[in-house]
């Protein structure tokens, strides 16, 4: 079954589409088909991250002129894995004022697709097709950074959730943070509004520190993970990833060389 | 919501402050001592919700480790075509074969020979059958092992592969102890350090084999696993070796040697013999995804000492396979098949 996993900030820059780009890489890496699919659907920029020029047609798929396979493009980022990515082209601002029903048409298309993990890059904001989107997810990520106002639109963007489904909470991930203790400080910061004018209580991924490397990989339009994988920064994304994947505690034999 | 974040000089001052501008109903959600002294107070507040949701609403949890394993398995199961009457035995092809992956002449003979006695029709089967005489594989128990020294050539992968070993033990929630015996080397602890970090393993560093025998014996009576990070060297060379060989000396350790397979076959033969006539008792073979000729792999996987893991990806967390003698026949094989 495909597994829906929407990446939201409310508050824009706070890397959102960076973390996506970087997830898919790593969830690819550890052996699941996964679909990226950029749903800022008036501004797309995650090819962009990648440095391709070809990401997808979503524009085609949601008119109808194509099938998902057709619409969908592949972003190699090794000799032996990629992903897939569905996006409108750059700037062409095509979905800006998708409808109802089209947003409906594309989660229609994602749950049905062929692949472990559909990864949703949501816009930034928290308008009727941002939500519309994270609602129907089957996990919501939650992007934050320390920046204070970073805080305040992350737990708008968690009350709209919870009201659109009564029940669901998102995952905390606190990018370009100082340190761990910064980190966890902005994600209890949260989780303690959460929980006190909300009753419920989102549960903390991980951090992914401040790096050098991360302006630097966005510069030269390479992911992350391929041009610097050892890198702080990179080193977190994956290991949110191997929690995101719930990946087994032992080296499995059947991982065999192919 | 609103947020407000106060500074004031105590914790009482800031309540009263925050009482006061933001009324009784506010919510104190994180505060820090100041930089410049006093405490930094952030507060929030929001109209509670009105119908409040289930209490304490859990998240949904991460992954089920179960389900995924299967999944993975049965995808394997579908897509890997199966081994099966894919290429039919042919001597001159097999060792073809294994000349284009550039397999010392003496072990592609001796395989082409025992896969020729298996009398088996299908070529990948008989070539898994004469590997799987030669193959010792003994992964790493993270759980149950005590305290491991890496050894082996520059450039080998040493500190990657530490960091891979202690990701598994972390996730297997042992507690784990990263020591460099490499202090010289420029960057070679700060770049242990960034992995521990984030692993949250400890980092030490031991200047002299005393050093290092006594911050084993220590981790090791708490049981804590211990991995030891070392300064590449030529295993074949006389001096280097006298070195390392005190190292290995060290107590309760087990020495196992790392070696790149992007590399000639019968140099790293020899390379690992060296290593296994210095006392290494186990094998890490690093860059299996970037070679392109399995000569070398095969080399490692039929030396003297067994082989525990081979790595084939740059990320930490990506992390030790274990090979199987039909992995390998497959790899071998791979372009024959394609063509076929």
């Amino acid at each position: 079954m495909t597994h829906l996993t929407a990446i939201g900030s409310g508050k824009g820059g706070t890397g959102k589409t960076l973390i996506a780009v970087s997830l898919a890489h790593a969830l690819a890496h550890q052996g699941e088909r996964v679909l990226l699919c950029d749903a800022d659907l008036g501004l797309s920029n995650a090819g962009v991250h990648l440095g391709v020029s070809d990401t997808g047609d979503l524009a085609g798929l949601l008119a109808g002129r194509k099938t998902l396979k057709d619409a969908t493009a592949r972003v190699a980022c090794g000799p032996r894995d990629g992903f897939d990515i569905l996006a409108a082209p750059s700037g062409s601002g095509a979905l800006a004022d998708a409808s109802e029903a089209i947003i409906d048409r594309l989660l229609a298309a994602l749950e049905g697709a062929p692949y472990d993990r559909v990864l949703i890059d949501l816009g930034a904001g928290v308008d009727e097709t941002v939500m519309r989107i994270a609602g129907h997810a089957d996990d919501i990520l939650l992007v934050v950074t320390p920046d204070p106002a970073s805080l305040t639109d992350a737990y708008a963007f968690a009350k709209l959730l919870l009201r659109r489904t009564t029940t669901r909470v998102p995952y905390l991930l606190v990018n370009m943070a100082l340190n761990a203790t910064e980190g966890r400080r902005t994600a209890e910061a949260l989780i303690a509004s959460a929980r006190a004018f909300l009753r419920a209580t989102p549960e903390y991924l991980g951090y992914v520190p401040c790096d050098s490397r991360v302006p630097d990989a966005v510069r030269r339009q390479t992911p992350l993970l391929a041009a610097y994988p050892q890198t702080p920064a990179a080193v977190a994304i994956e290991a949110i990833a191997l929690k995101l994947h719930g990946a087994p505690a032992r080296p499995l034999a059947t991982a065999g060389l192919r | 919501m609103q947020l407000r974040t106060f500074l004031a000089k105590d914790m009482k001052e800031a309540l009263a402050t925050v009482r006061a501008d933001m009324g009784p109903e506010a919510v104190i959600i994180g505060s820090e001592k100041a930089k410049s002294g006093g405490v930094l107070v952030r507060a929030a507040l929001d109209t509670p919700e009105k119908e409040a949701p289930a209490e304490e609403t859990p998240a949904a949890p991460v992954a089920d480790f179960e389900t995924h394993y299967r999944n993975g398995l049965l995808r394997r199961l579908r897509t890997n075509d199966t081994p099966n009457s894919r290429l039919s035995f042919d001597r001159a092809a097999l060792i073809a074969a294994l000349n284009k992956h550039r397999l010392p002449d003496g072990l592609a003979h001796a395989l082409a020979e025992s896969a020729a006695k298996a009398q088996l029709t299908d070529m990948t089967l008989a070539l898994a059958s004469a590997l799987d005489k030669k193959l010792r594989i003994q992964p790493i128990d993270v759980e149950a092992a005590g305290a491991l020294l890496l050894v082996g050539p520059n450039g080998a992968g040493k500190t990657a592969v530490a960091a891979k070993i202690a990701a598994h033990a972390r996730l297997a929630g042992r507690r784990t102890t990263l020591i460099a015996s490499d202090a010289a080397g420029a960057g070679a602890v700060a770049r242990l350090e960034t992995f521990a970090r984030h692993l949250d393993c400890a980092v030490a560093t031991a200047e002299t084999t005393p050093e290092l025998a006594t911050l084993v014996a220590g981790c090791l009576a708490k049981k804590t696993f211990v991995i030891v990070d070392t300064a590449g060297f030529d295993p074949r060379d006389g001096k280097a070796r006298a070195a390392f060989a005190a190292l290995a000396q060290t107590p309760k350790v087990e020495a196992v040697g790392v070696v790149s397979v992007l590399s000639d076959a019968e140099e790293i033969a020899e390379i690992v013999e060296a290593l296994a006539s210095l006392g290494a008792r186990r094998l890490i073979a690093t860059g299996a995804d970037l070679a392109r000729r399995a000569g070398a792999l095969c080399a490692v996987a039929t030396a003297s000492i067994p082989l525990a893991h081979i790595t084939r990806s740059p990320f930490v967390a990506g992390g030790l396979d274990i090979p199987t003698s039909l992995s390998l026949a497959r790899l071998l094989l791979d372009e024959q098949r394609s063509a076929q």
